[in-house]
């Protein structure tokens, strides 16, 4: 139970000084909303007015607890660029995120975990082989690569899915459903890569270990082992992988956001970084932060489900 | 040979695919009998742990090649198929290992591996084999043994563990124990309990027994006979005082100069002198 | 002033005012909604362009817009192309103007330059916003007083200091002008008519008075319109609508427009330009280098090496543009040795020369740094610039100038020219402009507004004021060459390389009336569907 309080504080911390961070980040690095509004058309005299419109006059601190006092009361602030409230925008984008992230992480299991149990089954035959080159490909294939790749095979010359773009699920479900499918593939194949090896390594670690032997000397069929003792035993490791890996995936979410033309979270702050829209910027790596710490939090209380020694720590 | 053997091994070699060198056992011949203590004694990587897994049928085909005979009631274990090995290996062969922190699985409780292999195994029924399991633990004398059944491993001692450990073991009547270094892992004073456990079940149970130890002293307490091992060789071999007061061999002689207090065999003491060198 | 569509007009892009690449893809937006008048125009006098295609009645015209995801719909505070384009559909305005820089009525019937400080608009009847108000002089009125008032923030502001408007009558209103400014006028070609009283919206619900109603916006996704049945010239719209898809990566973009459903993709990917091109001899798709800007390499000419002119002769003596049109470009550009397009009738042929190390190396003899020097191109992260600045690397180290390609962010790039000012050399591109006097007061008057490489000569100073003033073509012709004999020869104070090219596909069998164009060429009130 310590174990939990101290997690929760410590991501709560981890919040607030990644809110800190981006909030001075993004004021260091050279770049000037009011210019970037303005681009090649800027004017000094219209400058300085938009800058106290967009509140940036201020002192460094002023305009940090201006912010972070609004964030409390539930107001993140005001698009420098079109100016809507940024938490309805930020909103919208994270259930989309959301949305590609958890279709693409149960795609991933679909594949890593099969692909793991069997590879590892038949350590050395040709499906390990197979398996094994397949995840290698993957590993070293930029998920960009990929995502054109699968558009290139499914869309272009199958003409079976759509090429990107995003569908209102509340417009036609079935049409979203099959524009979902190449992102959720491409996201669940780069995930299945990394997963499906650690998941093979464990379940090798596993047979090894001194508690199989013991199991096997009590006469169980490796079957009986498998399903008691190897599998549960290699989720373990598995799980802190796959946490790991939604970790990068919200972190690289944009890059298949871009691929597929999907209107995400990760390609509104990678835009809205590009345009120095600061209230965007900040919300949305404090979502980032959030998400990641939530991730990994819920990844530590399945963890503790798995293994009672961290469970009573 | 022995018509009355419980189980004998002859002629067995084993090797190992992967380890480059002599094999880990050449031609290897041991005999024990109904009831009988055999030590085998040895330094590491002599062979006595490969022996004791050849046995038992621990070893994995696709790591080691094995060529002889093994013998347990008459049937050769080695020509016998993998699944009626495992029966043979479940019910008659109980195996306790070296270090008992590592030999349960740390994820489940006590009261699910034990009731396990009598349930997959045994074919009793869940409530059926709670009490068996909680009878074994009484047998290898765990308080609040009820308690025990509940509870992870890493929550009970490394003493209480091996007594688990020897509790599964025995929790289908096995006619041969083999021990593998069984209280080398463990604190001094509760390696002689453990001894003592050992020899009160190996009694009252009346099982045969192949107790693997470096340690001369240990075995000099279990042992009936004794079989000094050295690459993949039996050196020696006979009654253990016999061996142990005249070792032929100058490799017995050299094993037992490495006992420092060897003569005033005095358990609490002896105990004291070797421990754990050899992990 | 009006003139008739008599061929297919080429109606071009011209400048809005960014030259960033983002930008560069809306700079026709302005030319976008200026291809909205052209309707206006034509609608009685015209037949379809493309007599042969038959047009199909109705339908859903869908379009990929690639690179650049607008964050705004606002073309009135935003300066980015991207929000011109993406709200071109629902907007119109007085004038518009094609790529030779001849202006066409739209919302205005007729606009009258009564002398170089006065213009007089003279509007259609009976017009109105989609907001339901009358689009009548005092509306226009307010709107100019509108984009004057400094806290609005419009970034057409500065363009329209000091100027007066007066209602004559319900049509009627009369500019003044300050100075004379023969070129205020284009200037007003870049201002979508709308209502003031919809201006706090129209970052997100676009308004104005064109051929579509604005529908919808997913950020990121798509801007959607439909056709509004209460515009002026409404028959002569077949569309049921215009859905144009944002795809930040040209890449994917192009696959999806290959994998079908879409009729366009605007810019399309220069690295699969070859293959593009192949499909398009086949008869697969139509395929156009639309050539909305220039690159060019700014110095600074005030200080360091490159304030002094031989130094900056013998750097535009060097530049090798074939290698940058092969390179980055991959084949789709032009060289370019002016401000202008070849095809403008102020462009001067006297510009175009040929590579010469012989004669820079000699040119860097004579300057002050006759060893040679270090310096640093700022280079913003577009592929295309990036490619650029590689080649001028490899071509100035012949003359014994190392240089180190320095690579930012386009937002930081722009920073350190306009705010910080600190730089020697940058790559950049601007928006091409059918109207001469554009980008030369911009670059080249010493209080231009993007003379940031601090070039000051009172004579050509002198000269723009002149050609401001000049109604007569044909002197104005003499005294545009005059400035970029001085200005691109003698004084080299800017460089340009190559057109900045962003190529669209097309296709031609389901979709036509781009009018020989790409999305800034679209005259939306006339696209429609092939049946």
């Amino acid at each position: 139970m310590k174990y939990y309080v101290l997690r929760i504080t410590g991501g709560l911390l981890t919040i607030f000084v990644s809110s800190l961070l981006v909030f001075s980040l993004i004021r260091l690095i050279p770049g000037d909303p009011a210019a970037e509004l303005m681009g090649l058309a800027f004017d000094p005299k219209l400058a300085h007015l938009l800058r106290i419109r967009l509140g940036l006059e201020g002192s460094f601190v002023q305009q940090y607890i201006a912010w972070i006092t609004a964030v409390f009361h539930g107001d993140f602030g005001y698009s420098f660029i079109n100016g809507a409230p940024v938490g309805q925008e930020i909103g919208d984008r994270l259930i989309r995120t959301v949305q590609l992230l958890v279709g693409g992480v149960i795609v991933g299991l679909l594949i890593s975990i099969p692909a793991g149990i069997v590879s590892a089954r038949n350590k050395g035959k040709w499906q390990d082989g197979g398996i094994m080159a397949f995840t290698t490909l993957m590993l070293s294939v930029p998920q960009f690569v990929l995502g054109i790749f699968l558009i290139y095979i499914f869309a272009v010359r199958m003409h079976v899915l759509p090429a990107g773009g995003w569908i209102d699920p509340h417009d036609n479900f079935v049409e979203w459903l099959k524009s979902m499918v190449l992102p959720w593939l491409c996201v669940g194949m780069a995930m299945s890569a990394f997963t499906s090896r650690v998941l093979r390594a464990s379940i090798l670690d596993a047979k090894n270990m001194d508690y199989t032997r013991t199991a096997r000397s009590w006469g169980l069929s490796e079957k009986e082992i498998a399903k008691k003792h190897v599998y549960k035993n290699a989720s373990a490791p598995t799980l802190t992988v796959v946490g790991l890996e939604i970790g990068y995936l919200l972190g690289g979410a944009f890059v298949i956001e871009n691929v597929f033309a999907y209107p995400g979270i990760g390609q509104l702050t990678v835009k809205a970084i590009s345009q120095r829209d600061y209230p965007m910027v900040q919300t949305s790596i404090l979502i980032f932060a959030t998400g990641f710490i939530l991730v990994n939090l819920i990844v530590d209380l399945a963890y503790g489900f798995i293994d009672p020694r961290i469970r009573q720590r | 040979m022995n018509s009355l053997s419980l189980v004998s091994v002859r002629n067995l070699s084993v090797d190992f695919w992967r380890v480059a060198g002599p094999p880990a056992l050449s031609s290897v011949s041991l005999e024990v009998s109904p009831g009988e203590a055999v030590g085998l004694v040895g330094e590491s990587g002599s062979g006595k742990s490969t022996l004791g897994f050849a046995i038992a049928g621990l070893l994995d085909p696709n790591d080691a090649q094995l060529s002889g005979e093994i013998l347990f009631k008459s049937q050769n274990l080695l020509t016998t198929n993998q699944d009626d090995y495992r029966k043979i290996r479940g019910s008659e062969i109980g195996y306790i290992f070296q270090d008992a922190s590592s030999s349960l699985n740390p994820l489940l409780k006590i009261g699910k591996q034990l009731t396990h292999p009598l349930m997959a195994n045994g074919g009793m029924s869940k409530n059926d084999a709670m009490v068996r399991a909680k009878e074994l633990l009484d047998m290898v004398e765990i308080s609040q043994s009820e308690r025990r059944l509940n509870q992870y491993p890493h929550e009970i001692s490394g003493g209480m563990k091996q007594r688990v450990v020897i509790a599964a073991a025995l929790s289908r009547d096995p006619s041969l124990l083999i021990a593998d270094e069984p209280t080398t892992a463990l604190d001094v004073t509760v390696q002689a309990q453990i001894i003592d456990l050992l020899l009160r079940l190996k009694k009252s149970l009346s099982m045969s027994l192949i107790f693997i130890s470096h340690d001369l002293g240990v075995v000099a307490r279990v042992a009936d006979r004794v079989v000094v091992m050295k690459d993949g060789n039996i050196v020696e071999s006979g009654g253990v005082e016999q061996v142990l007061a005249n070792p032929k061999e100058s490799y017995t002689q050299l094993l037992l100069a490495n006992i420092p207090k060897l003569r005033h065999v005095d358990q609490s003491h002896s105990l004291s002198f070797w421990g754990t060198n050899e992990r | 002033m009006a003139k008739k569509e008599d061929e297919k007009v080429n109606i071009g892009p011209w400048g809005n005012s960014l030259s960033r690449r983002n930008v560069l893809i809306g700079a026709g937006g302005v030319a976008t909604l200026a291809g909205v008048g052209l309707l206006a125009s034509c609608s009685s006098s015209t037949k379809t362009a493309d007599a042969g295609a038959e047009a199909k009645v109705g339908g859903t015209l869908d379009g990929i817009m690639t690179q650049q995801i607008p964050s705004s719909l606002d073309p009135f505070t935003n300066a980015q192309g991207a929000a011109l384009n993406a709200a071109g559909p629902c907007h119109d305005w007085l004038e518009w103007v094609d790529t030779k820089g001849d202006l066409y009525p739209s919302l205005a019937a007729s606009a009258t330059q009564d002398d170089a400080k006065t213009i007089t608009y003279v509007l259609n009847s009976g017009v109105k916003f989609q907001n339901g108000e009358a689009v009548n002089a005092q509306a226009v009125a307010d709107l100019f007083a509108w984009v004057m008032d400094k806290k609005n923030a419009a970034w057409l502001n500065s363009r329209f200091d000091g100027v007066k408007t007066e209602v004559v009558d319900e049509l009627t209103l009369k500019v003044h002008l300050p100075k004379p400014d023969v070129a205020f006028r284009y200037a007003v070609t870049r201002l979508p008519i709308a209502a003031v009283s919809t201006m706090a919206a129209q970052a997100l619900t676009p308004s104005g008075c064109g051929p579509y109603k604005f529908d919808r916006w997913v950020q990121g996704s798509y801007v959607s319109y439909t056709k509004d049945p209460g515009y002026r010239n409404a028959a002569d719209i077949t569309l049921d609508g215009i859905k144009m898809e944002h795809f930040a990566d040209a890449n994917a973009g192009t696959q999806a427009f290959l994998a079908g459903g879409k009729n366009w993709v605007y810019p399309s990917s220069l690295s699969q330009a070859k293959d593009l091109k192949a499909r398009a001899d086949k008869g697969e798709i139509k395929y156009l280098p639309a050539e909305p800007g220039v690159c060019y390499l700014l110095n600074n000419c005030k200080t360091g090496p490159t304030a002094d002119p031989n130094v900056r002769k013998a750097i535009r003596l060097a530049f090798d543009r074939k290698a940058m049109v092969d390179g980055p470009f991959n084949g789709v550009s032009r060289p370019f040795f002016s401000m202008l397009k070849p095809e403008s009738s102020y462009y001067v042929p006297e510009l175009e020369y040929e590579r010469n190390i012989d004669e820079a190396k000699a040119l860097m003899a004579k300057s002050k740094t006759p060893k040679g020097f270090k310096e640093k191109i700022y280079t913003p992260n577009v592929d295309y610039f990036i490619g650029l600045s590689t080649v001028m690397k490899a071509n100035l180290a012949e003359i014994g100038i190392d240089i180190t390609v320095e690579i930012e962010e386009t937002a930081a790039v722009i920073n350190r020219m306009f705010v910080k000012k600190d730089f020697n050399m940058v790559v950049l591109g601007d928006a091409l402009s059918p109207e001469v006097s554009e980008l030369h007061e911009y670059y080249l008057r010493s209080t231009g507004g993007r003379n940031c490489g601090k070039y000051v000569n009172k004579a050509v100073d002198k000269l723009l004021d002149e050609g401001l003033r000049e109604i007569d073509d044909a002197k104005r012709i003499a005294i545009y060459k005059q400035i970029q004999m001085i200005t691109m020869l003698d004084d080299t104070a800017f460089i340009p390389l190559v057109g900045e090219v962003l190529p669209a596909a097309y296709k031609g069998s389901n979709f036509d009336e781009f009018a020989g164009g790409f999305i800034q060429y679209i005259i939306w009130p006339k696209a429609k569907l092939t049946a």
